[in-house]
């Protein structure tokens, strides 16, 4: 799942766009040539790595004992938390970020191990990463903060006993509405089905995610969203159809700004969008549907040649620690797993919608499961909305 | 035959490290795109070692087929525009005061000092409906409701034609230029009137120009992704967004890898058009 942004404190809109443009213009360009420069030297295989390849190739001067390297999400971990952690501890972090959990694996697995020590990845991947040896445990005994967790996301069925991976924050996929500009197109939406609205013609923005975008079809269409058979999957294209003429644009990164601007009505957005954009605009709320709506937990996961693990170890203990991970939460409001980090916050920040487990949204929502082979059904399907 | 200069470098020394560039980053990459998109996709992104011929006749399904339709239409008609507008641009810039020239050129080329992407997402700021543009026409009174400009094909447009224009002024701005004034005169003193010397003298012998802009105009456009994400809301796949998707989400690099050798096997076919009706010398 795609995180994004900044909590809107006054000028997050334009504190996120410096992080959007940021991200254009610092690691998109220059990385890739990092990367092609290491690939030509290095291994013909880092070549289609593109920007992942060459992230950590950053600081090989530095002392190796020193130094983390963590591929993690675009904006999902604040810049001011590596420095916090480099005073107290001596550890310098180097960070790479993606914007998918298949381009992380996909930099992974053309990577061949040993770049980077940290990633950050959704549960429904975990498996994948198991299953091509990405990653290895994590030395869960070492990571003594993991009792300021919630109980409820710890031994999913994907990691019994947290052996690969350690929780740091949830995303939903959540409905967002724009009360004023819905009740002027007349719509109310209580279901996935009424997001085919013929009145909602091009007044919706949604996350540009195969899994999340067909995922919703076939929970409309009562079908189950993890499906792994072909037939299944395609099935959902009629809903996708009509679905289509109401997308005006598909946006992961900034989807915050179409509902902030009113570009669209309404919004198929994450919840860290979610609160971004109901701070900048107070017209905007959350839609609670009847179908569930997906969730992901991304967690901490080593990677396979990691030479850090201490540091790794020393990391994951610092981030859990409640004021740390209370600066994250300000940061990037996503979904707070940490039970000890709740008494820190306001009253205010807790009562946000979908910030909490205990919220009815995230109660009645649901863990996008892994697919293994199926996920490129998926993405045909939703290709095939776009073509 | 020119004496042999004895004082000159060793020739591998003066061609050696351009042909190891060559090799290093053309070579190497592009011989890697072609022995993978040969073999057969890993269900978790990567190749298996096995030869497999599925990337290129799944090239042939219906989908793919229209999606390069789709980016061919939106490179040519791109093309065009680039074409319509930038051809009066470069005349009038060759036609200037000579100390003006460097100046307009370099006033053309400024932009390029910025990423194109920050670029792009800048036209999303003034056209989107709290943009700069329909507040404006709101408060001048012309229109009650914003436009709706953004995120429809005719900005992909748009953005494509900004992108590319300067790539189509500067060889036709050199074409231009270079264009003898005396024929020009001599036209005129046989009688011909504006029209008909602009046809009949001033067009083709800037032809070369226009063959080496639409050359450079019409490839980049082919490939362009981020212009119909950014400024068309990512809701029309282009050969692009697909070779992009193969590699980063469908998990299945080897058609990724086909569809950039057919991509690249349709350019080299058009250059190849192109050096039949112009001079290579022109495109640099």
């Amino acid at each position: 799942m795609k995180k994004t942004g900044k909590m809107g404190r006054g000028d997050a809109h334009m504190a996120r766009r410096h992080g959007f443009l940021r991200r254009l213009c610092g690691s998109r360009i220059k990385k890739r040539w990092k990367a092609l420069a290491m690939a030509a030297l290095f291994s013909f295989s880092s070549v289609l790595a593109g920007c992942g390849g060459a992230g950590a190739s950053g600081d090989a001067s530095a002392n190796s004992k020193d130094v983390l390297y963590i591929f993690n999400w675009a904006e999902y971990i604040p810049p001011e938390v590596y420095e916090l952690f480099e005073k107290e501890t001596g550890i310098h972090v180097v960070e790479s970020t993606y914007s998918s959990n298949e381009e992380m694996l996909a930099k992974l697995i053309a990577g061949k191990g040993g770049q980077y020590d940290l990633a950050v990845a959704s549960n429904y991947v975990i498996n994948a990463m198991k299953q091509q040896d990405l990653i290895q445990p994590i030395g869960i005994d070492q990571v003594t903060n993991l009792s300021n967790l919630d109980e409820r996301v710890l031994d999913q069925n994907y990691d019994p006993g947290n052996t690969y991976t350690v929780p740091y924050m949830s995303t939903v996929t959540v409905i967002a509405e724009n009360t004023d500009m819905a009740g002027r197109l007349g719509v109310s939406i209580d279901s996935f089905n009424d997001l085919t609205n013929p009145k909602l013609k091009n007044n919706i923005v949604a996350v540009d995610d195969s899994r999340e975008i067909v995922g919703i079809a076939m929970k409309a269409m009562g079908l189950n969203p993890d499906s792994t058979d072909a037939d299944t999957i395609r099935s959902s294209s009629t809903w996708l159809k009509e679905l289509r003429p109401n997308i005006k644009l598909y946006d992961s990164d900034t989807a915050y700004a179409a509902m902030v601007t009113e570009e669209a009505a309404v919004g198929i957005i994450y919840n860290l969008d979610l609160h971004e954009a109901m701070a900048e605009n107070d017209k905007i709320q959350v839609v609670q549907t009847k179908e569930p709506a997906a969730m992901s937990i991304d967690s901490f996961v080593l990677c396979k040649g990691s030479r850090h693990q201490k540091e790794a170890q020393e990391f994951i203990n610092f981030i859990l620690r409640p004021d740390i991970y209370k600066m994250c939460l300000e940061e990037f409001p996503a979904l707070c797993l940490n039970k000890e980090t709740l008494p820190l916050l306001s009253e205010e920040e807790r009562s946000q919608p979908v910030f909490t487990l205990d919220d009815p949204i995230v109660q009645n929502s649901k863990l996008i499961e892994d697919v293994g082979d199926a996920a490129e059904y998926y993405d045909e399907v939703f290709s095939e909305m776009k073509m | 035959m020119k004496k042999k200069n004895k004082e000159a470098l060793p020739r591998g020394f003066m061609i050696g490290p351009a042909m190891a560039w060559l090799a290093l980053f053309l070579l190497l990459p592009l011989g890697y795109i072609v022995v993978i998109s040969f073999l057969q996709k890993n269900a978790y992104g990567g190749v298996i070692l096995h030869f497999s011929l599925a990337s290129y006749r799944s090239l042939l399904h219906a989908a793919y087929l229209k999606v390069f339709a789709e980016s061919f239409l939106l490179a040519f008609e791109t093309t065009v525009l680039c074409l319509l507008v930038g051809y009066p641009m470069a005349y009038i810039i060759a036609k200037s005061p000579e100390h003006l020239r460097a100046v307009m050129v370099l006033f053309m080329m400024l932009p390029f000092w910025i990423n194109s992407m920050i670029r792009i997402y800048g036209w999303s700021t003034l056209l989107r409906n709290q943009g700069v543009i329909n507040w404006i026409l709101i408060h001048l009174g012309v229109i009650s409701q914003p436009l709706g400009m953004l995120y429809t094909d005719g900005t992909v447009l748009l953005g494509m034609v900004y992108d590319l224009l300067p790539f189509a002024v500067l060889p036709m701005y050199t074409s231009i230029e270079k264009l003898d004034p005396f024929l020009l005169e001599a036209a005129s003193d046989l009688g011909a009137g504006k029209m008909h010397t602009f046809l009949k003298v001033t067009l083709p012998l800037t032809s070369p120009g226009l063959f080496a802009a639409t050359i450079q105009t019409f490839i980049p456009a082919l490939g362009l992704f981020y212009i119909s994400d950014m400024m068309g809301g990512a809701k029309k796949m282009y050969i692009g967004n697909l070779i992009k998707n193969q590699f980063l989400s469908a998990r299945n690099w080897p058609l990724g890898a086909a569809l950039s050798i057919l991509l690249i096997a349709v350019t080299l076919f058009l250059v190849g058009l192109y050096s039949r009706v112009g001079k290579m010398e022109d495109i640099v």
